[in-house]
């Protein structure tokens, strides 16, 4: 298995070796797809408590001991020390904007409503 | 600057979304796993995205950098058939507008929101019409969808050989239980039996 570069990669990448697609690892384990989601992508830290940890250990079927076991934790541990950033910068939301898209009953956003699409994706980053 | 159009048939789709399923769903098995293919199989997020319907009237979208796939939270926790084809859909932009994302003209939220304005609603939509049809192919595939509207006919015989004439809405009907089938809400299956003319392809009375 290529060595992931953080948490939230590699916690993504042992739930897609688990053919287990997002909402379906959060439903058989009873996650928030929502912070699971942010989670992966790095915008929420590895929980501290070792409790949790070894939840989501289970959860990936991670067994203590293994070399895998020792990434997890190793990974959980430079992370968690890693605060995500509370800035966003202008190109990750750019990158996260959409491009084609249709609303509801065919209404064209007007420049308050793209501004205020531009905040909620900024949001969404955090 | 405005968006290059793409010119392609519904025939053209078609056979690309058939391509994309000989790809990553060779078995065509019923349903077609659309989430698993693009979160598991593609690698894509897909990232539940709160108030995205109720704020901006937008049930998903896929990100400028063509990473992921955000959808309405609670469509993606409540509404499976229309959280399908929303996916279905932004898949759609994925693999036919390749060439539209990687040109893009903004730099900076400003510049985004003078582009994005500047785009008409009418060249919007041949791209989204572009999405509806990949979507209705890749979910309702081809090569089931005679066979399925077949055997749902053929459960109802007895009920149908009642029928002087075929009644006008025969086929609302029929799309309502061959969408189970296909996991999909029953106006996508609608407009695939008008599109490969099935009506014409099954012999209802007699």
């Amino acid at each position: 298995m290529a060595v992931s570069r953080n948490f939230g990669n590699f916690f993504k990448q042992r739930r897609r070796e688990l053919g287990l697609t997002l909402r379906e690892f959060c439903r058989i384990n009873g996650f928030d797809p929502g912070n699971i989601s942010k989670l992966e992508r790095g915008l929420l830290p590895p929980p501290s408590a070792k409790e949790k940890r070894l939840q989501y250990a289970n959860a990936l079927g991670i067994k203590k001991g293994t070399d895998d076991w020792l990434m997890f934790c190793d990974l959980a541990t430079t992370s968690a020390g890693k605060i995500p950033q509370d800035i966003v910068s202008d190109e990750e939301v750019m990158n996260a904007l959409p491009v084609l898209f249709r609303t509801i009953r065919r209404r064209s956003l007007d420049e308050k409503d793209l501004k205020k699409l531009i905040d909620s994706v900024r949001r969404e980053l955090r | 600057m405005t968006l290059e159009i793409p010119y392609l048939t519904y025939s053209d789709i078609g056979k690309r979304a058939q391509d994309f399923l000989s790809e990553y769903h060779s078995s065509l098995e019923l349903p077609i796993p659309i989430e698993a293919i693009i979160d598991v199989k593609m690698g894509l997020d897909i990232v539940p995205f709160p108030n995205l319907y109720k704020d901006f009237g937008l049930s998903g979208y896929l990100s400028s950098d063509r990473t992921a796939i955000y959808v309405d939270e609670i469509q993606s926790d409540q509404y499976e058939e229309k959280y399908r084809y929303t996916l279905a859909h932004e898949l759609g932009h994925y693999v036919l507008h390749k060439s539209c994302y990687e040109e893009l003209p903004f730099r900076s939220p400003d510049e985004y929101v003078e582009w994005r304005e500047s785009i008409t609603n009418e060249e919007i939509s041949w791209f989204e019409t572009h999405g509806d049809w990949f979507a209705g192919y890749v979910l309702v595939p081809s090569c089931h969808l005679e066979t399925v509207c077949h055997n749902v006919i053929a459960k109802h015989k007895t009920t149908f050989a009642k029928f002087k004439k075929i009644p006008e809405d025969f086929w609302s009907y029929v799309s309502n239980e061959v969408a189970t089938y296909f996991e999909v809400n029953p106006p996508v299956v609608e407009i695939r039996i008008k599109k490969e003319s099935i009506p014409t392809k099954i012999q209802i009375i007699g």
